[in-house]
Protein backbone atom coordinates (compact mmCIF):
# COMPACT_ATOMS: atom_id res chain seq x y z
CA UNK A 1 0.00 0.00 0.00
CA UNK A 2 1.05 3.65 -0.95
CA UNK A 3 1.99 5.33 2.19
CA UNK A 4 2.69 2.38 4.16
CA UNK A 5 6.03 2.93 6.66
CA UNK A 6 7.79 -0.05 8.63
CA UNK A 7 5.00 -1.33 11.67
CA UNK A 8 5.67 -0.11 14.84
CA UNK A 9 4.46 -0.64 18.34
CA UNK A 10 5.68 1.66 20.93
CA UNK A 11 5.40 -0.77 23.64
CA UNK A 12 5.12 2.42 25.98
CA UNK A 13 2.15 1.97 28.27
CA UNK A 14 0.02 5.48 28.00
CA UNK A 15 -3.11 6.80 29.07
CA UNK A 16 -4.46 10.46 28.70
CA UNK A 17 -5.28 11.49 32.50
CA UNK A 18 -7.23 8.20 34.10
CA UNK A 19 -5.76 5.11 35.81
CA UNK A 20 -5.57 2.30 32.72
CA UNK A 21 -2.47 2.44 30.59
CA UNK A 22 -2.19 1.16 27.62
CA UNK A 23 0.32 0.17 24.37
CA UNK A 24 0.12 2.63 21.78
CA UNK A 25 0.35 1.41 18.31
CA UNK A 26 1.79 3.93 15.69
CA UNK A 27 0.14 4.59 12.31
CA UNK A 28 1.49 2.95 9.76
CA UNK A 29 0.20 4.81 6.84
CA UNK A 30 2.05 8.25 6.01
CA UNK A 31 -0.14 11.52 7.12
CA UNK A 32 -0.62 12.51 3.09
CA UNK A 33 -1.87 9.18 2.52
CA UNK A 34 -4.33 8.94 5.30
CA UNK A 35 -7.65 10.58 4.04
CA UNK A 36 -7.91 7.85 0.97
CA UNK A 37 -6.78 5.31 2.95
CA UNK A 38 -9.37 5.73 5.26
CA UNK A 39 -11.99 5.98 2.43
CA UNK A 40 -10.52 2.70 0.96
CA UNK A 41 -11.59 0.51 4.30
CA UNK A 42 -15.53 1.21 3.16
CA UNK A 43 -17.62 -2.05 3.16
CA UNK A 44 -20.16 -1.92 0.37
CA UNK A 45 -23.65 -3.98 1.85
CA UNK A 46 -27.09 -4.57 0.25
CA UNK A 47 -28.93 -3.34 2.97
CA UNK A 48 -28.02 -0.74 5.91
CA UNK A 49 -29.60 -1.48 9.26
CA UNK A 50 -29.99 0.86 12.37
CA UNK A 51 -26.62 0.26 14.12
CA UNK A 52 -27.54 0.79 17.34
CA UNK A 53 -30.47 -1.39 17.24
CA UNK A 54 -28.31 -4.12 15.42
CA UNK A 55 -25.69 -4.12 18.39
CA UNK A 56 -27.89 -3.12 21.40
CA UNK A 57 -31.41 -4.12 20.38
CA UNK A 58 -33.39 -0.97 20.93
CA UNK B 1 -29.03 39.61 21.86
CA UNK B 2 -28.53 37.95 18.38
CA UNK B 3 -31.69 37.75 16.23
CA UNK B 4 -31.66 33.72 16.47
CA UNK B 5 -31.92 34.16 20.23
CA UNK B 6 -29.83 32.27 22.71
CA UNK B 7 -27.82 29.29 20.93
CA UNK B 8 -28.63 26.38 22.80
CA UNK B 9 -26.62 24.58 25.96
CA UNK B 10 -24.18 22.11 24.69
CA UNK B 11 -24.93 19.89 27.93
CA UNK B 12 -21.47 18.63 27.02
CA UNK B 13 -22.36 17.40 23.41
CA UNK B 14 -20.94 18.36 20.47
CA UNK B 15 -21.29 17.61 16.46
CA UNK B 16 -18.41 15.88 14.73
CA UNK B 17 -20.09 17.77 11.49
CA UNK B 18 -21.02 21.18 12.58
CA UNK B 19 -21.05 23.90 9.89
CA UNK B 20 -18.15 25.34 11.44
CA UNK B 21 -15.59 22.25 10.81
CA UNK B 22 -15.02 19.41 12.64
CA UNK B 23 -13.29 19.73 16.01
CA UNK B 24 -9.50 18.83 16.24
CA UNK B 25 -8.85 16.32 19.33
CA UNK B 26 -6.04 15.07 20.75
CA UNK B 27 -7.25 11.62 21.65
CA UNK B 28 -10.91 10.18 21.41
CA UNK B 29 -12.66 6.82 22.25
CA UNK B 30 -14.86 5.16 19.18
CA UNK B 31 -18.10 3.79 20.03
CA UNK B 32 -19.44 0.37 18.05
CA UNK B 33 -21.98 2.55 16.13
CA UNK B 34 -19.71 5.71 15.07
CA UNK B 35 -17.40 2.83 13.50
CA UNK B 36 -19.93 0.89 11.97
CA UNK B 37 -21.83 3.66 10.20
CA UNK B 38 -18.14 5.13 8.72
CA UNK B 39 -17.27 1.58 7.36
CA UNK B 40 -21.00 0.56 5.96
CA UNK B 41 -21.91 2.19 2.83
CA UNK B 42 -25.37 2.50 2.73
CA UNK B 43 -25.54 3.57 5.99
CA UNK B 44 -27.90 7.17 6.84
CA UNK B 45 -24.56 8.65 8.45
CA UNK B 46 -22.06 6.93 6.74
CA UNK B 47 -20.50 9.82 4.55
CA UNK B 48 -20.36 12.12 7.40
CA UNK B 49 -18.88 9.15 10.14
CA UNK B 50 -16.65 8.20 7.24
CA UNK B 51 -15.75 12.05 6.75
CA UNK B 52 -14.90 12.65 10.66
CA UNK B 53 -12.81 9.18 10.51
CA UNK B 54 -10.77 10.69 7.50
CA UNK B 55 -10.08 14.11 9.68
CA UNK B 56 -8.94 12.17 13.08
CA UNK B 57 -6.58 10.00 11.33
CA UNK B 58 -5.53 13.13 9.25
CA UNK B 59 -5.04 15.24 12.29
CA UNK B 60 -3.46 12.79 14.05
CA UNK B 61 -6.04 11.88 16.75
CA UNK B 62 -5.23 9.18 18.86
CA UNK B 63 -8.09 6.57 18.74
CA UNK B 64 -8.56 4.34 21.99
CA UNK B 65 -11.82 1.45 21.73
CA UNK B 66 -12.77 -1.21 23.82
CA UNK B 67 -12.41 -5.02 22.41
CA UNK B 68 -16.29 -5.00 22.55
CA UNK B 69 -16.24 -3.03 19.63
CA UNK B 70 -15.05 -5.86 17.25
CA UNK B 71 -17.17 -7.88 18.47
CA UNK B 72 -19.84 -5.64 18.31
CA UNK B 73 -18.86 -5.25 14.71
CA UNK B 74 -18.98 -8.70 13.47
CA UNK B 75 -23.40 -8.58 14.72
CA UNK B 76 -23.33 -5.87 12.48
CA UNK B 77 -22.38 -7.64 9.87
CA UNK B 78 -24.64 -10.31 11.02
CA UNK B 79 -27.81 -8.28 11.19
CA UNK B 80 -26.57 -6.47 7.62
CA UNK B 81 -26.63 -10.42 6.14
CA UNK B 82 -29.87 -11.31 7.83
CA UNK B 83 -31.61 -8.48 6.47
CA UNK B 84 -30.05 -8.51 2.60
CA UNK B 85 -31.25 -12.37 2.61
CA UNK B 86 -34.55 -11.94 4.10
CA UNK B 87 -35.87 -8.87 5.01
CA UNK B 88 -36.53 -6.56 7.85
CA UNK B 89 -39.89 -8.32 8.92
CA UNK B 90 -38.37 -11.82 8.60
CA UNK B 91 -34.67 -10.69 10.20
CA UNK B 92 -35.87 -11.90 14.16
CA UNK B 93 -37.34 -15.51 13.22
CA UNK B 94 -34.48 -16.24 10.35
CA UNK B 95 -31.38 -15.76 12.82
CA UNK B 96 -30.20 -19.14 12.36
CA UNK B 97 -30.88 -19.92 9.49
CA UNK B 98 -27.88 -21.45 7.62
CA UNK B 99 -28.25 -19.00 4.60
CA UNK B 100 -27.61 -15.99 6.85
CA UNK B 101 -25.24 -17.31 8.63
CA UNK B 102 -22.77 -17.99 5.60
CA UNK B 103 -23.87 -14.78 4.22
CA UNK B 104 -22.89 -12.77 7.73
CA UNK B 105 -19.28 -15.09 7.90
CA UNK B 106 -18.54 -13.63 4.56
CA UNK B 107 -19.43 -9.81 5.58
CA UNK B 108 -18.01 -10.19 9.14
CA UNK B 109 -14.92 -11.70 6.89
CA UNK B 110 -14.54 -8.35 4.74
CA UNK B 111 -15.10 -6.07 7.89
CA UNK B 112 -12.84 -7.19 10.46
CA UNK B 113 -9.48 -6.80 8.30
CA UNK B 114 -11.39 -3.23 6.64
CA UNK B 115 -11.27 -2.45 10.36
CA UNK B 116 -7.82 -2.78 11.28
CA UNK B 117 -6.89 -1.22 7.86
CA UNK B 118 -8.59 1.54 8.86
CA UNK B 119 -7.02 1.24 11.98
CA UNK B 120 -3.14 1.32 10.01
CA UNK B 121 -4.02 5.14 9.53
CA UNK B 122 -4.20 6.14 13.56
CA UNK B 123 -2.01 6.09 16.96
CA UNK B 124 -4.07 3.41 18.56
CA UNK B 125 -4.73 1.74 21.36
CA UNK B 126 -7.13 -1.04 22.46
CA UNK B 127 -8.82 -1.75 26.50
CA UNK B 128 -10.35 -4.78 27.28
CA UNK B 129 -13.33 -5.60 28.47
CA UNK B 130 -11.85 -6.63 31.86
CA UNK B 131 -9.53 -3.14 32.31
CA UNK B 132 -13.01 -1.13 32.58
CA UNK B 133 -15.59 -3.97 34.77
CA UNK B 134 -15.24 -2.10 37.90
CA UNK B 135 -16.88 1.31 36.25
CA UNK B 136 -19.74 -0.61 35.09
CA UNK B 137 -22.14 -0.59 38.19
CA UNK B 138 -22.52 3.05 38.67
CA UNK B 139 -22.99 3.92 34.62
CA UNK B 140 -25.69 1.07 34.50
CA UNK B 141 -27.80 2.73 37.42
CA UNK B 142 -27.43 5.82 35.02
CA UNK B 143 -29.32 3.69 33.21
CA UNK B 144 -27.23 2.86 30.45
CA UNK B 145 -27.20 -0.93 28.56
CA UNK B 146 -24.47 -2.59 29.49
CA UNK B 147 -22.82 -2.83 26.13
CA UNK B 148 -22.85 1.18 26.01
CA UNK B 149 -21.11 1.17 29.77
CA UNK B 150 -18.20 -0.74 28.56
CA UNK B 151 -17.63 1.94 26.05
CA UNK B 152 -17.94 5.00 28.50
CA UNK B 153 -15.88 3.35 30.98
CA UNK B 154 -13.45 3.01 28.56
CA UNK B 155 -13.33 6.44 28.04
CA UNK B 156 -13.62 7.41 31.94
CA UNK B 157 -10.67 5.08 33.14
CA UNK B 158 -8.52 6.14 30.82
CA UNK B 159 -9.42 9.75 31.45
CA UNK B 160 -10.11 10.39 27.44
CA UNK B 161 -12.31 12.99 27.57
CA UNK B 162 -14.49 12.81 24.22
CA UNK B 163 -16.31 9.53 23.00
CA UNK B 164 -17.26 10.15 19.65
CA UNK B 165 -21.03 8.11 18.59
CA UNK B 166 -23.94 7.66 16.31
CA UNK B 167 -25.70 6.59 19.53
CA UNK B 168 -27.31 9.45 21.55
CA UNK B 169 -27.83 7.13 24.93
CA UNK B 170 -24.28 8.28 25.50
CA UNK B 171 -26.24 11.29 26.91
CA UNK B 172 -27.05 9.38 30.29
CA UNK B 173 -23.23 9.50 31.06
CA UNK B 174 -22.86 12.70 33.46
CA UNK B 175 -22.29 16.06 31.90
CA UNK B 176 -19.06 17.13 33.50
CA UNK B 177 -17.62 13.58 33.11
CA UNK B 178 -17.43 12.96 28.85
CA UNK B 179 -18.09 15.27 25.94
CA UNK B 180 -19.99 13.14 23.67
CA UNK B 181 -19.25 13.99 19.92
CA UNK B 182 -21.82 12.99 17.62
CA UNK B 183 -23.93 13.48 14.32
CA UNK B 184 -25.39 16.70 14.01
CA UNK B 185 -29.01 15.17 13.44
CA UNK B 186 -28.45 13.78 17.03
CA UNK B 187 -27.45 16.40 19.04
CA UNK B 188 -31.14 17.12 20.40
CA UNK B 189 -31.82 13.74 21.27
CA UNK B 190 -28.20 13.54 22.92
CA UNK B 191 -28.75 16.70 25.13
CA UNK B 192 -32.33 15.56 25.84
CA UNK B 193 -30.71 12.10 27.77
CA UNK B 194 -28.20 14.94 29.20
CA UNK B 195 -31.15 17.13 30.80
CA UNK B 196 -32.82 14.00 32.07
CA UNK B 197 -30.02 12.63 33.68
CA UNK B 198 -28.33 15.44 35.57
Amino acid sequence: MAGVTASKETGERSSPAGALKLRVHKPKVAKVDRAASVRASKVRTKASVDVVKAVRGR
Amino acid sequence: MSPGGRPPLTHNVVAFNPAGGAPVLAGVVLDTSFVADALLVGQPRHAACLGFLSFLAVWGTTVYFNRLLELELAEVAYKVAIKVRFGTRRARQMRTDGRALRRASRLADRLAPNWEGALANFSWARAEIEDVVDELPALMRRGLASYDAVHAATALKLGVGHLVTTDSGFGLVRQPDLTIVTDQSLLVACRRHRKRSI
